[in-house]
């Protein structure tokens, strides 16, 4: 028995107060029914882009025209096959740490705040998408739903050790409420759509 | 005694400087009433955020007791800390025994009140705060002036000249997009050769035994990944019973922080990576206390969205450091009246009862309610400033006797007029100081509604 487990218990005991039933949740509607549009404005306005699958061939020409030349490119999502820099869970962080662009299929999009749903069976390790310097997040038209409430409803949180929902680049506004993109995570994201 | 009023004075001798702080605050306020009025069904949510708390503090005890069962089955190492004292022995003892000297920590206002990190570095642990912001005032070596925007206090210009210092950046560079740059340079070093990261906890759920964290820049998770060792502290308060209640506590509260939809970043932590080492630190330090007072329990359902601070009048205009607490502004003066009523008698009276700080609140704390109850409370403990009570005292005395208050009114709107100067304006008149008193009207109300009514 661990003493201080028990004496906070007691304390609670002793002090709560008389139970009462949780509220019901009642199915809330979607603030639009255009899911996929709403869902590309929010992104836009957190800060992130969103582009069509077919219109992004994820080549080594596009990215040289999107993110730049010689830079290191991770692809993980199989139905982009991208092997030239190969990541395992054995990589060593140094190593991760030098990534420019990763690409990491999602699992399911939110367009009330632009998020994407990305659990470790994603990735080989749960670091990359936020030391990655530039975020690339794939994901199926079908896989977006309105709001947190359905998305939560979709999802069983505990299925992965580790499961997060991404909205957007990484930023901060500590220094007097400017809004800078590329705080600690990736400088920018990037959701391609798979119609 | 705390002195608020002393240290909110000092604050606002510098006019531009507090203005600069109340408008920032207010830019804040004004994005979350902009996020929260596209939310058809936000007053809902509000009332479910508040119910599913006081359904959790009604059964507090059994949700801790299944949201530890189902985190030990998840491989998870659990710890239950009374007080400040336990939980920070608790770290460390984590930290000696994984041979950690290295410790990254995101954003926890638990660690702050716990005092954890001076208890570290005294015991040999180098301990970096991620947040930009936190790590701005680690550096400066101050307290957070905001749960939320900690650095809030701060201008560009001196975040540059502590970077100049610190981390080497150029003199005189001011722009937030290049120091953001240099620390994140900075911080990355520190982040990816850590041996240990500590977060703070957002929500606990109950039902799978997993703990929530919300950032936007990345660095809870950055830490976390990087290290063999994972430790979460949280309150025991944190708790909610179902995953699916994040549903309604992830929508509001990020609404309610900064008027974004949710943070960048809402991470879902159930069991550590292969060969690492994860631990969730459960404490209490004080929270069984506030829950055993009835008017005052309400309190513990805060989930620290900030809204409170950046509606306040007093806050914005005396700044988090005057409030000399971990967690300033409204709330705070509710929390920290239970720690140590005496030390803090004055913060229930740092409010004017505006109750804008109650219509904000995602989860409806009676915030503005609970202040006037601990008037009440510091009064009848005898601690109420002797020159407020006397003040009241005759007050009441005038106000039991409408006659009296008849005489007294007219006595003083005669003064007002004809007295000296010196007479009005001196260091016992409160009201005086710093403004100018209005024209006294020739008559009172009830002399002109009278007048008015027989006309
Ligand atoms: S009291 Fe309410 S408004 Fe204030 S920080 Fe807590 S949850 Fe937010």
């Amino acid at each position: 028995m661990n003493p201080s487990r028990e004496a906070i218990l007691a304390r609670i005991r002793a002090h709560k107060p008389s139970p009462v039933p949780p509220p019901e949740i009642p199915a809330f509607a979607p603030a639009r029914e255009d899911t996929v549009a709403w869902f590309q404005a929010t992104l836009e306005a957190v800060g992130a882009t969103w582009a069509w699958a077919e219109d992004t061939p994820l080549s080594p020409e596009w990215f040289e025209k999107h993110y730049g030349a010689g830079l290191r490119i991770v692809g993980v999502d199989p139905d982009w096959a991208i092997t030239d820099n190969p990541v395992d869970s054995q990589t060593p962080l140094a190593e991760l740490n030098k990534i420019d662009v990763a690409v990491i299929p999602g699992k399911l999009g939110v367009a009330e705040n632009g998020a994407v749903w990305v659990d470790e069976t994603c990735v080989p390790q749960r670091i990359l998408p936020f030391i990655t310097q530039h975020l690339i997040l794939t994901l199926r038209a079908n896989q977006i739903v309105g709001t947190l409430h359905q998305a939560y409803q979709q999802l069983a949180v505990a299925e992965t050790g580790f499961s997060i929902f991404i909205a957007g680049p990484s930023k901060t506004a500590d220094i007097e409420q400017a809004l800078v993109k590329g705080a600690q995570g990736a400088r920018t994201t990037l959701v391609v759509i798979k119609s | 005694m705390n002195q608020h009023a002393t240290k909110a004075k000092a604050f606002i001798q510098d006019e531009a400087r507090t203005n600069w702080h109340d408008e920032a605050l207010w830019f804040i306020r004004a994005k979350r009433d902009q996020a929260t009025a596209l939310v058809a069904e936000w007053e809902a949510l509000r009332e479910l955020a508040s119910g599913i708390k006081d359904h959790v503090l009604g059964n507090l005890d059994q949700y801790l007791e299944q949201f530890s069962e189902r985190a030990i089955a998840n491989g998870v190492q659990v710890h239950w800390a009374r007080d400040a004292r336990e939980h920070n022995q608790i770290v460390l003892g984590i930290l000696q025994q994984t041979n950690a000297t290295r410790l990254v920590k995101s954003k926890s206002m638990l660690t702050e009140e716990c005092g954890l990190s001076d208890y570290l570095v005294e015991n040999g642990v180098s301990v970096v705060d991620t947040d930009l912001g936190e790590r701005i005032i680690q550096l400066r070596e101050e307290p957070p002036s905001h749960i939320v925007l900690p650095a809030i206090h701060l201008k560009k210009e001196e975040v540059g000249e502590l970077f100049h210092e610190h981390l080497g950046t150029p003199a005189g560079l001011s722009d937030p997009t290049q120091l953001t740059e240099a620390a994140r340079h900075h911080l990355r070093d520190h982040l990816v050769g850590c041996d240990a990261a500590l977060t703070g906890v957002n929500f606990a759920i109950a039902e799978t035994g997993g703990v929530v964290v919300c950032t936007n820049e990345g660095n809870a998770d950055m830490g976390v990944h990087s290290a063999p060792v994972q430790i979460h502290c949280m309150g025991i308060e944190k708790i909610i019973p179902r995953a699916q209640d994040l549903g309604i506590f992830i929508r509001v509260l990020a609404r309610s922080a900064t008027g974004q939809p949710s943070t960048v970043y809402t991470a879902h932590h159930h069991r550590p990576r292969p060969g690492t080492q994860m631990h969730i630190v459960i404490v209490d330090n004080g929270r069984t206390e506030q829950l055993g007072r009835p008017d005052f329990r309400n309190s513990l359902k805060c989930i620290r969205c900030g809204a409170c601070m950046n509606t306040c009048p007093i806050y914005r205009r005396s700044g988090g450091h005057s409030y000399g607490t971990t967690v300033p502004g409204p709330i705070g003066s509710i929390l920290t009246p239970g720690f140590d009523l005496k030390q803090h008698a004055d913060l229930p009276f740092a409010s004017t009862l505006c109750g804008s700080c109650s219509d904000v609140c995602p989860v409806k704390i009676n915030i503005h309610e609970q202040l006037y109850q601990w008037r009440q409370a510091v009064v009848e403990a005898g601690l109420a400033d002797p020159a407020k009570v006397q003040t009241l005292n005759l007050s009441g005395a005038i106000l039991a006797k409408p006659w009296w208050y008849r005489i007294t009114g007219r006595l003083a709107r005669l003064a007002l007029r004809w007295a000296p100067r010196w007479l009005v304006y001196n260091r016992w008149n409160t009201w005086g100081q710093d403004r100018e008193l209005p024209p006294a009207p020739r008559e009172s109300f009830q002399d002109w509604y009278r007048k008015k009514h027989k006309a």
